[in-house]
């Protein structure tokens, strides 16, 4: 959250800072798995792997910059996977019932942030703790999606404009329309991380919520605010996934938070709180995309792919842990 | 707009009355934490809250920055009666409040700790607009920040970063920004060194110039002379006294403080008799510590503990001495040192372990700490030894009944019944179950750690006497409290802690009091514990 | 003013709200469905719901002592994988039940370590775990096609018929006796307690708080991998995602029947009585005709009912105030016992 401010710009601080930059050593890692596949795997430095591995990158990046929202305000959302997949339930069936692209969309995003405002108020007005609640909205989603397709993908929403919106079909050379609003989103969001009020009371928050309430911060309104932005971008990420897939099967959301989760805590956000990116949150699910991608073409099967994510996350939350205890520890020493 | 926000700061008139509180009543859970208390501050001074431990002073404080109400009593600001019902709203008529924990958020920046929640006081002919401006921002708080020793390539740096110092000096300024008329200082040299906290004088002066009353706790009596205008003496609760510091000496403040009331006078457990002579043939060491070294908390502390004695620790609020006691009993782990008990070395890596040693506490802060709030009486005696009611590997019902039953008629705790939830008793009550808790276990060291904090007098009385009988029977007791009469009479032996370190020992208390007579023991501990050189 | 305090006492007596609720539910179900308490019915569901019951068991344990375990149904659905694929391979019944349990124990084990040793967050870890077990009953159901088994013994460990019963409802009745005797009257299950009240005051009074919890997760587990054997038993054949979402129906009924989350309160039977709560509502709903996957949402909202009444009626804001969990991180904070 520091800031780079003028007449620092030396090429020796430029060097301190990427060095100790906290998704350094991530990044390190990505480029070396890159190096070495695109050596050994001949499949892999391919332009049809490297959209496929973009394109598939698009909604778990969507989901993780909603989580890192979340986790830097000091909570979890299990609910994302199925708010994703009620999203895109209502974004395919509405175009089915007629309405126009435009509309079923609006209502899909409407939808999602109304998901997280009733998750923000179950836990900050009810005081639900936010692993329950949101599980709970988890069942609930998953039961209202299944009800209402009774189980059968939904099909047939699917026409020219939204091959392009699910980033099948591409703009421009290897761009889509996916990578676009992922670029913007980001872009967006950490100009309101770093320069808005919001941003500094959302960190505030979730670093020591008394605090930030001794400071006069409204503690309700920002966590409430964060689950409402996870949900919007759950909705975005429900929208893409309709078109990427082409149907809708009612359980499409699985295991999605776990990917989300683990997506935002490789890119640096603390389950505790008060810490967390958005280039962390992209480079997290390259990170597990890359990875998966890997796996199949080194032949390992796609059904290994769960086992892999759990695993990922429980790392993940481990290295950083890990990494934070070293630094607390750099902290002290360098105590003036 | 203004390069320096604080220039209006020193409309008011020094010497005016800027405050008065009156009256002021609060009671909790049947506790009188406050009764008729009143504080009047003048603008531009600085006034030194004075008084122990649970004599009222947070009480007050949290009522007059708003984070509790009071049951009664009016508080007059700038000749105004208000109603203070949130930080928020004494934020914005004046009156800050910098908290003895730091509350600075480590992973902002300075100038980001600085401005939160205040963040459009630089955006005021545009409040709409959401975003921050950093720079407007270090602009606006550059002269001052420097002048509380923050450079301006320190505003950007992440607060984490800094010492304690730092983060005081950050906390004022962040208090700066609001342009507070009194500006509340809980202890704000808890956590310094002794250069630093000069400095943190200097910058408590320089508050004074700009106008601002500060109302300042410190347990540290001797900072208060040169420093401070005036003090409110509280104590148990009520006022004390109201006065100036010219022409007091530090013996003034302290029989101000700790002076004992009348009518807790027949109350004071009687100096023991005969004080038995640590190693002597019959006696032996019971418990033998060497080199405890925690960062930061405690520095080489050695001692030895005898059987049947009373080891009183003395030491002012973060002296280390709950630090000394949680390293002993296994919670925290030591840099070095080690341990014998009963002239075996022992390692105590758990709790778990310092019980099968024959080791027990009853912590301080009951309600968060001590008590098992679900448990009933029964099942809150038996748990610190559950093989005591078994019978044939389960628990037995029967047993549990009759061994709390013992203790109930023992103590005297009063109860409908042994099933009665602990949460549903009262303090005293409560700290008799926590104290059956330990007995269960049979101990042979006992470590009180404020026993009688929050318990009501009649029950402080049973304590006391319980305390002395345990001794008495041949356990060794270590007890700390901050009530220095409560530690004194009770005492075989004081050690006396500071800063982490033992600053001084008073070998068998009782005959010194015969010998010199109550008062220099207590004025000795005082002195030692609060770094003043008699 | 006496029949008011005589009402609140009724109340307040563990699990008459929940007991009383289940039997309104019966009573209008039995108006409404005709079919709803014939008893060939009441059996049928019940067997059904045995999986529930088994986990349920282990979850209050976990809960009581301060926990959760997300990876319960997960883990069931790969128990039963694992007993049934080694029951293919021609092994003897009993070597399936083993099989199926130590299968249970490892994530049992799993979960403890990480969550008492590493001391990474409960809900991460399992849910973590759950994945793992999801996706290795994915893997093992894409190397061999779990059709059934063609050993009748494997098959009776549920099918066999005492005095009306199945065995696996007997089964299930024993573990809940004998986990309810070891919660309520072992030196374990009272430390169990005593751990989910406050990890704090347990320490103090001289309890390994770790190690409780430890017990509780291979408890868990264990109990998990024996509902797997059961299932596998009864359906005989498993596929891919297999009792997934089972965790929810468990947590919900755990909290129905008053285990609160906040830790250290709960029973095993009120877990039950939430659970058959659970199942019934479903049976019933099914026999009049509303549609069956209505049930998801039904269970998200019991768990949200379930806490809310839970703080509303024990005020366990005090355990769970912002204030005593700021004083207890402060005490553990940097220490070994970090939260």
């Amino acid at each position: 959250m520091t800031i780079n401010i003028a007449g620092r710009n030396s090429s020796k601080y430029l060097q301190n800072r990427i060095l100790q930059d906290p998704s350094f050593g991530i990044f390190v890692l990505l480029v070396l798995a890159i190096i070495v596949m695109t050596f050994l795997e001949p499949s892999f430095a391919t332009g049809r792997n490297v959209t496929n591995v973009i394109n598939a990158m698009m909604t778990v990046s969507f989901l993780a910059i909603g989580m890192t929202v979340v986790l830097i305000a000091g909570g979890l959302d299990l609910s994302v996977g199925s708010t994703m997949a009620v999203t895109a339930g209502v974004a395919g069936k509405f175009i089915i019932y007629g309405m126009p692209m435009s509309v079923a969309f609006l209502c899909a995003l409407t939808i999602g942030v109304g998901i997280g405002c009733i998750n923000g108020l179950l836990i900050t007005k009810l005081g639900i703790p936010d692993f329950i609640a949101t599980l709970a909205m988890l069942g609930i989603g998953q039961g209202v999606i299944l009800l209402w397709t009774q189980g059968v993908p939904i099909l047939g929403y699917m026409s020219g404009a939204y091959y392009y919106i699910g980033g099948l079909n591409k703009i421009a050379g290897p761009i889509s329309i996916p990578m676009i609003v992922v670029v913007v989103i980001s872009v967006v969001m950490t100009i309101i991380l770093k320069r808005s009020k919001f941003g500094l009371q959302l960190y505030a928050v979730g670093s020591s919520p008394i605090s930030a309430r001794n400071a006069g911060v409204n503690v309700d309104a920002i966590k409430i605010s964060a689950y409402a932005i996870s949900g919007l971008l759950a909705a975005i990420a429900g929208i893409h996934i309709a078109g990427r897939t082409t149907t809708i099967p009612p359980l499409i959301g699985n295991g999605y938070e776990i990917s989300a989760i683990a997506a935002a805590v490789i890119g640096g956000a603390s389950l505790l709180g008060g810490k967390g990116r958005m280039i962390g949150a992209l480079i997290g699910a390259l990170t597990l995309t890359l990875t998966r991608n890997i796996i199949n073409l080194v032949g390992i099967k796609s059904s290994w792919q769960a086992i892999l994510t759990g695993s990922v996350l429980i790392g993940a939350v481990l290295a950083n842990r890990a990494s934070s205890e070293f630094s607390r520890k750099r902290f002290r020493r360098g105590k003036t | 707009m203004q390069d320096n926000a604080f220039a209006e700061v020193s409309t008011s008139k020094s010497g005016s009355q800027i405050l008065k509180m009156s009256l002021i009543s609060k009671r909790y859970q049947g506790v009188q934490a406050l009764d008729d208390v009143g504080l009047v501050v003048q603008s531009g001074e600085i006034h030194a809250l004075l008084g122990g431990n649970g004599a009222g002073k947070s009480t007050l404080l949290k009522i007059l920055s708003g984070l509790t109400a009071p049951d009664e009593g009016t508080i007059i600001f700038q000749g105004r009666r208000v109603v203070i019902e949130s930080p928020r709203s004494a934020q914005e008529l004046g009156i800050s409040m910098i908290h003895q924990e730091l509350s600075i958020i480590p992973d902002l920046s300075v100038l980001e700790n600085i401005f939160l929640g205040q963040e459009s006081l630089i955006t005021q002919r545009k409040s709409w607009t959401p975003w921050v401006n950093r720079r407007e921002m270090a602009k606006k708080v550059r002269s001052v920040a420097t002048e509380f020793g923050i450079t301006e390539e320190e505003l950007w740096r992440p607060a984490g970063e800094f010492g304690a110092l730092k983060k005081r000096s950050i906390e004022i300024v962040k208090a700066l920004v609001v342009q507070p008329k009194i500006l509340i200082l809980d202890e704000p040299t808890s956590g310094l060194e002794e250069h630093e906290k000069e400095l943190l004088f200097g910058h408590m002066r320089s508050l004074q110039r700009l106008g601002v009353a500060l109302i300042w706790v410190t347990h540290h009596l001797d900072e208060v002379f040169g420093l401070a205008d005036n003090a409110t003496i509280m104590r148990d609760g009520k006022m004390i006294a109201q006065t100036s510091i010219k022409g007091l000496n530090l013996g003034d403040l302290i029989s101000l403080m700790f002076g004992t009331p009348a009518a807790t006078l027949i109350e004071q457990p009687k100096i023991r008799e005969i004080a038995r002579k640590n190693g002597s043939e019959d006696r032996f060491k019971t418990l033998e510590v060497t080199g405890f070294k925690r960062e930061g908390v405690l520095k080489d502390i050695s001692f030895d503990l005898w059987d049947g004695e009373i080891l009183g620790i003395a030491g002012l609020a973060g002296a280390g001495r709950t630090e000394l006691m949680r390293a002993l009993m296994g919670i925290d782990r030591l840099e070095s040192g080690s341990i014998k008990v009963f002239g075996k070395i022992e390692k105590i890596g758990h709790p778990e372990k310092a019980y099968e040693l024959g080791i027990a506490m009853v912590p301080e802060d009951r309600k968060v700490l001590g008590i098992l709030s679900e448990f009933s009486i029964e099942k809150s005696i038996s748990i610190s030894k559950l093989v005591n009611v078994l019978k044939s590997g389960w628990l037995n019902a029967k047993k549990e009944s009759d061994l709390a039953s013992e203790f109930i008629s023992k103590f005297s705790i009063k109860t409908p019944n042994s099933r009665e939830k602990i949460r549903n008793l009262s303090g005293g009550n409560q700290q008799k179950v926590i104290i059956s808790r330990c007995l269960n276990t049979n101990p042979r060291i006992l470590i009180f750690d404020e026993p009688t904090q929050g318990i009501d007098i009649a029950s402080k009385v049973e304590v006391h006497k319980l305390i002395r009988e345990l001794a008495s029977a041949g356990k060794s007791v270590i007890l700390i409290a901050s009530e220095l009469h409560e530690l004194i009479r009770l005492s075989d032996r004081i050690i006396i802690l500071r800063e982490g370190s033992i600053v001084g020992e008073i070998e068998s208390v009782p005959e010194k009091i015969q010998i010199y007579g109550y008062e220099v023991v207590e004025q000795d501990i005082l002195h030692k514990s609060s770094r003043v050189k008699v | 003013m006496k029949n008011q305090s005589k009402f609140s006492k009724m109340i307040a007596i563990d699990g008459v709200v929940i007991l009383a609720a289940f039997v309104l539910m019966v009573i209008f179900f039995s108006l409404k469905a005709d079919s709803f308490l014939i008893p060939d019915s009441i059996r049928y569901y019940i067997n059904e719901a045995v999986p529930i019951f088994i986990i349920i068991v282990g979850l209050t344990f976990v809960i009581i002592a301060g926990g959760i375990d997300l990876s319960i149904g997960a883990v069931l659905g790969l128990s039963a994988g694992t007993s049934l694929t080694v029951s293919m391979w021609g092994w003897p019944f009993w070597m399936a039940v083993i099989v199926g349990v130590l299968t249970g124990l490892a994530f049992g084990l799993l979960n403890a370590v990480f969550t008492t040793i590493f001391k990474i967050n409960d809900f991460i870890v399992t849910l973590g775990t759950l994945n793992i077990a999801a996706g290795a009953l994915t893997v093992l159901t894409d190397q061999i096609q779990l059709t059934g088994t063609k050993d009748t013994s494997f098959k009776r460990i549920s099918g066999m018929n005492f005095l009306g019963l199945t065995s696996s409802i007997w089964i299930a009745l024993i573990i809940v006796v004998v986990f309810e005797l070891v919660l309520l009257k072992s030196p374990f299950g009272r430390r169990i307690f005593a751990t989910g009240i406050g990890q704090v005051p347990a320490l103090i009074s001289g309890i390994n708080t770790q190690r409780s919890k430890f017990g509780a997760y291979l408890i868990s587990g264990g109990l998990a991998g024996l509902g797997g054997v059961l299932l596998a038993s009864h359906l005989n054949s498993v596929q891919s995602g297999l009792a997934g979402g089972y965790e929810l129906t468990a947590i919900a009924g755990a909290v129905l029947g008053g285990v609160s989350l906040a830790g250290g309160r709960g029973s095993v039977w009120r877990a039950i009585v939430g659970a058959l709560f659970l199942t019934t509502l479903n049976q019933g709903l099914l026999l009049m005709g509303v549609d069956p996957l209505i049930f998801q949402i039904v269970t998200g909202l019991c768990i949200l009912v379930g806490v809310v009444i839970d703080r509303a009626v024990y005020k366990f804001a005090l355990t769970f105030s912002t204030q005593t969990r700021e004083s207890n991180s402060q005490f553990l904070r940097g220490k070994r016992f970090s939260l």
